[in-house]
């Protein structure tokens, strides 16, 4: 009995690790949505932050927070591109996150490759100093992550400017008639999901996995999506949706460590993915209302 | 229902081809930076469908069929990104039909299209009765497909020989080559194996598609729902069921394309998948550049087919991780997708979001 609550603990300490990329991804995709933009290449940017933030780690000498730093700046432009491409071009949300996700999948590998000269990852990096509870390593972004969930909430939902942005998403022609520039707001939260996303990405490589390895956001992107719209676009309830899905993937972990690499342990990687599922499934049946005019372009008369 | 890239019309051909020219320039700019030289590098690209005609053939047959996956729901509004599962779960059935059916190929292409079709079925209903995102539900359903699928391969399947390989498909429920003999002379020159039947059965779907929605009733209904529901609605097509049936015959087309691979070309799978990996993937593209048209996609295949014997070749002869063809591609469905909203029109009817209810 001591020891399976010794490994309880352990697991949901682990899970509060395992959270932050969904958490931080997921609270600056519902600022986006919320203005409108829908950005399904969320995992393409966490992917490609993730891989920067490694690479400058390792090659400047840093340390850590130069990974961060750029991991947030790459993510922060590629957001402010989806922003423009969607705002002025009229690009089709979806299927450019589809393109930037193919791109950033291909572009990685070449990156590691001509860095290290190795397809599949980076040399390891050392993560940053964090806490320990109960024998298991906290970084300090497991707080971060959260604080970043209410700050955004209090943003949008107890300042003008929130309110306006809220608007821009649920009927861009009157914001734009109440005096909103809409174009501005949108692409200001397309930059600002980018710019989380790059720091989910960051955590991963730098924090997280203290490597990089191909695709190891591991499907991250859309599980964030579906946390978002099983938040009902709330980033209070999607920091509870995010420490659900960190558990699906922390059991996943430990079930692997019980397991020992047995052809079973492929099994058990598809826990987070079916939790996901079953997660977008049943939020389907409260029918959340989401912003109105999500992932529309918005034309002026 | 104007929805983007099913508006993108013949006109735009330019569009397409800047988009393309785009990619291979993505492509140039990373050569160059792994120290290659751009120029002849891309040529050595392009080319490559002489030197490497297996890998050519057989990559643009399968891609004709994840490409059709893609295109066909997609005039319905959905977007099918779930080929690469459906194509691991076509492959999979065909190998354990094969193993206990091991006369004629025909039960593992049934067996194949029924695992993809039920997936992109599955797909469906979730989006048309529970309006849940398809491209949420495709994407975890291609990670369900792919590690359960590595557990099948290991527990079940694999070879007491070859630990990392699964059995082979046994030669009566092969998909036979054309012999080299039976070649015209040049042709029976290059390709000492033969040339793979698999190339004429997509080309076949491929033809049968178009017809049946340019040239029946059938399709006629599906385009008329696609182009506007409400009409098509109002004018008896039950748009609900034509929904689904597009995103089930997209899983089947894809299914089928893993059968074609297993059963017409590598016989096997391999226990990291890595043999069944990107088609799916590569084929969103092909669609896109074919403008969801199941001519156009023919053509597209080859482009992008050619693209991926192209990076397979680079990476022996410049060491650049054949990877390189997933950043062409990225870079050209991206292009496509943003160039697409400059012939808007109008406000898309359609919703697009998770979970979304029509607005």
């Amino acid at each position: 009995m001591e020891a399976v609550l010794g490994d309880f603990t352990s697991l949901a300490l682990l899970a509060a690790s395992a959270m932050v990329p969904i958490t931080l991804a997921s609270i600056g995709e519902i600022a986006s949505e919320r203005a409108g933009i829908v950005n399904i290449g969320l995992e393409g940017i966490m992917l490609a932050s993730a891989w920067a933030a490694v690479a400058v780690y390792i090659m400047t000498g840093w340390g850590p927070l130069a990974g961060y730093l750029l991991g947030a700046l790459l993510g922060l432009s590629i957001g402010v591109l989806h922003g423009v491409v969607s705002v002025y071009l009229k690009g089709d949300q979806i299927v450019t996150g589809v393109g930037l996700n193919i791109f950033s999948a291909g572009a990685t590998v070449v990156g590691t490759y001509m860095l290290w000269g190795t397809f599949s990852n980076s040399p390891p990096v050392e993560p940053m100093p964090g806490f320990v509870i109960a024998g298991v390593r906290i970084s300090p972004m497991v707080p971060i992550s959260l604080a970043a969930g209410a700050a955004v909430w209090l943003f949008l939902y107890r300042t003008t400017t929130g309110l306006r942005l809220r608007s821009c998403g649920e009927d861009p022609r009157s914001a734009e008639a109440m005096g909103v520039n809409v174009a501005l707001y949108q692409i200001a939260a397309a930059g600002f999901a980018g710019l989380m996303a790059g720091l989910a990405g960051a955590y991963l490589s730098i924090d997280y996995q203290g490597v990089f390895a191909k695709n190891m956001t591991a499907g991250r992107g859309f599980i964030a999506l579906a946390n978002v719209a099983f938040s009902g676009w709330n980033p209070l309830v999607a920091l509870l949706g995010s420490y659900v899905f960190g558990f699906s993937e922390a059991l996943a972990i430990y079930l692997n460590i019980v397991l020992e690499a047995t052809a079973a342990s492929n099994l058990v990687n598809t826990i987070p993915y079916i939790a996901t599922l079953a997660a977008v499934t049943l939020i389907a049946f409260r029918k959340p209302r989401m912003p109105a005019w999500l992932g529309r372009p918005y034309i002026k008369e | 229902m104007s929805r983007i890239p099913v508006a993108i019309g013949l006109g735009d051909l330019g569009l397409t081809l800047a988009a393309v020219a785009l990619g291979l320039a993505a492509g140039a700019i990373i050569l160059a930076l792994g120290g290659a030289d751009p120029l002849s590098g891309v040529a050595d690209i392009l080319l490559s469908f002489i030197y490497y005609q297996e890998i050519f053939l057989v990559r643009s047959s399968i891609l004709v069929m994840t490409a059709l996956a893609f295109a066909i729901p997609l005039r319905m509004g959905f977007f099918n990104i779930g080929a690469e599962g459906q194509l691991y779960a076509g492959a999979a059935a065909a190998l354990v039909a094969a193993l206990t059916l091991p006369h004629t190929p025909l039960p593992a292409l049934l067996a194949a299209a029924a695992a993809g079709g039920l997936m992109g079925l599955f797909a469906g209903l979730l989006r048309v009765k529970l309006n849940i995102n398809e491209v949420l539900t495709t994407i975890m359903l291609n990670w369900i497909a792919f590690w359960s699928l590595r557990y099948v391969v290991v527990e079940y399947l694999a070879d007491p020989i070859y630990s990392h390989l699964t059995l082979e498909v046994p030669p009566e429920a092969r998909i036979p080559w054309i012999p080299s003999e039976l070649l015209p002379a040049p042709l029976g020159e290059h390709l000492r194996s033969g040339f793979p039947t698999i190339v004429f059965l997509s080309l076949a779907t491929a033809l049968a598609a178009w017809a049946i929605i340019y040239r029946t009733v059938p399709g006629l209904r599906y385009r008329f729902a696609g182009a506007n529901e409400y009409a098509a609605a109002s004018r008896g097509v039950t748009v609900e069921r034509v929904k689904l049936a597009s995103m089930a015959a997209a899983g089947v087309l894809a299914g089928l394309g893993g059968a074609l691979l297993i059963l017409g070309h590598s016989y096997r799978i391999d226990s990291t998948l890595s043999g069944l990996f990107g088609y799916g993937f590569e084929g969103i593209g092909v669609a896109l550049i074919g403008r969801n048209n199941p001519l156009g996609i023919v053509v597209a295949s080859l482009f992008v087919g050619d693209l991926a014997s192209g990076s397979e070749r680079i990476q022996v002869t410049a060491r650049i991780p054949a990877e390189l063809a997933d950043v062409v591609n990225g870079a050209i469905i991206f292009t496509v997708a943003a160039l697409s909203g400059l012939r808007y029109t109008g406000i898309p009817r359609r919703l697009r979001s998770i979970a979304g209810r029509r607005g």
